[in-house]
């Protein structure tokens, strides 16, 4: 049986060598890990596209969703609305990028039906960018397929080599391998080549090297939600420097034994405890002890 | 390189009830695996919580996860976050410990789920990993305990080391790699086997197996 790619510079090898994408690739990886047919796989990332397809619509729509706690809510619908004034800032692509994003965590923080990419407190920043280049570049199904295939492979590298647990590596075990793996996505559906998806990636990742997981009264809202604005935004500018011919000093593989080795040496009261950060400022606590009744600490 | 996430779908995946991967999409499935070590509804469920998951069950909805997954609902349910309402509908006892102590699997996200039906008690200690990956690393029936890799899938089933022989044959000539083995003594002639698998076993295989043992459960 075919191994799994271990490192990104044999994913990269593999693909000049045999004159295929990362997401051929990784098609194929995992019709040979599941026995499944091409066609089963696919059909199966088709599903996972469309929950996120619904999740964002479900935030941004109307007057969008609210948590239970009602922290969060409503502002990707506030974002959406902004943007169609044609004032913003930051631009159309972006804006589009952030308000799918924070409707993605709205709907996760809001107990509602996400797709954890890589995970649930990470799961607005690939459809954040997915669905900005959707409506930028008219991505169709087939793109995004691709898209989703090439940053799963990036993916379970930094899964299987680091981590992608908040309570193990921080955030930028989370939100970093988003947005790196948005970024190696970006490219690839942008016509970069598997090069240029691992520059991005190395370029996102290494932008959030030491982020910490300190969600307010230990809840995945504040700050998680705004958090995949920036995984979102990040992404698109690593992509759009990688494409622009920028290469990382530091490879890709380097940077994710990086992120593993800041996360080992980062203190648990930063690693999803709620005990740290934002979470002990005294607003953070002031709302735990608001919501839970008590200082639970 | 420890291959703890094979799958595309371990990474672009799994379809979930917010707010949490490791808190909430992995303590349903911790929940789903404790749930099969009793043949009935358990009438106490009793849930240890160490570091993390100590601290933050209660805002990452750990506890609802966890006691749904004993319920056997899956973790796209939406009801999923009325659980803890259901459970107390059902007149099932539930009891919840932050404790203090470090780990005893040595893993931030750590629980030990403890399930009771008044005639027999099971218990499972695992920890979740990360975006809705599990391990399950110590077991326990009544006084015998099991320690385990972690990885799932695994196979649990109390035969004589004999039968075993005949379990461990059929594996082979199916092409299943068993990547780990455990055993604890049950009497004279059985042990409580546990064989940590590659990849789940195939319904009509598990019937095979099931000529050899007794107790299967597959994990």
């Amino acid at each position: 049986m075919k191994k799994l790619y271990h490192k990104i510079a044999e994913l990269i090898k593999a693909a000049k060598t045999r004159q295929m994408t990362i997401a051929q690739l990784m098609l194929e990886q995992e019709c040979t890990y599941s026995k499944e047919t091409k066609e089963t796989v696919l059909s199966r990332i088709k599903q996972q596209l469309e929950v996120m397809h619904k999740a964002a619509n479900k935030g941004s729509s109307g007057n969008g969703v609210s948590s239970r706690t009602g922290l969060t809510g409503h502002q990707a619908a506030q974002l959406a609305a902004y943007r169609r004034q044609g004032k913003s800032l930051s631009g159309d692509t972006i804006l589009t990028a952030m308000e799918n994003a924070v409707a993605t965590n709205e709907v996760n923080a809001a107990m509602g039906v996400i797709c954890a990419a890589p995970t649930a407190g990470s799961s607005g920043t690939l459809p954040g960018v997915l669905f900005a280049l959707e409506k930028k570049l008219n991505l169709d199904v087939k793109a995004e397929i691709d898209f989703l295939l090439c940053a799963s492979g990036f993916g379970l590298i930094v899964a299987n080599n680091s981590s992608i647990a908040g309570a193990t590596g921080g955030c930028q075990a989370e939100v970093g391998s988003a947005s790196a793996m948005a970024a190696a996505g970006a490219v690839a559906v942008s016509g970069g080549s598997p090069q240029q998806s691992a520059q991005a990636f190395a370029f996102a990742l290494s932008n959030l090297l030491g982020l910490v997981c300190d969600p307010v009264a230990g809840l995945v809202e504040i700050p998680c939600v705004s958090r995949n604005v920036v995984g979102a935004a990040n992404a698109l500018s690593a992509a759009d420097m990688a494409l622009a011919g920028l290469v990382s000093k530091i490879p890709a593989d380097e940077v994710i034994l990086a992120m593993k080795d800041i996360g080992q040496r980062m203190p648990r009261e930063l690693r999803e405890t709620g005990l740290g950060g934002l979470a002990a400022t005294t607003t953070g606590n002031n709302i735990k002890v608001k919501i839970f009744g008590k200082d639970i600490q | 390189m420890n291959e703890k996430y094979s799958s595309i779908f371990d990474i672009v995946g799994p379809v979930m009830i917010g707010p949490s991967s490791s808190h909430t999409a992995g303590a349903v499935l911790l929940g789903q695996e404790a749930s099969k070590l009793l043949e009935t509804r358990p009438q106490k469920i009793t849930i240890d919580y160490y570091e993390s998951f100590a601290k933050t069950h209660a805002g990452h909805g750990t506890d609802f996860a966890i006691v749904a997954g004993v319920l056997k609902m899956a973790m796209y349910d939406p009801h999923l976050p009325e659980s803890l309402e259901l459970v107390e509908q059902l007149g099932v006892e539930l009891e919840i410990n932050e404790l203090k102590s470090p780990s005893p699997i040595d893993h931030p996200n750590t629980a030990t789920i403890t399930l009771t039906d008044g005639r027999k008690k099971a218990a499972l200690c695992g920890c979740s990993i990360g975006g809705g990956k599990i391990e399950i690393k110590r077991l326990m029936f009544g006084s015998h305990q099991l320690e385990l890799l972690g990885s799932l899938p695994i196979l649990l089933f109390s035969c004589s080391s004999e039968s075993l022989l005949l379990v461990l044959k059929e594996l082979t000539e199916n092409d299943v790699v068993v990547t780990a083995q455990n055993f604890c003594k049950l009497n004279e002639n059985k042990n409580l086997y546990a064989l940590s698998l590659q990849k789940t076993l195939a319904g009509n295989l598990v019937n095979n197996i099931l000529k050899y043992c007794d107790n299967l459960v597959c994990l």
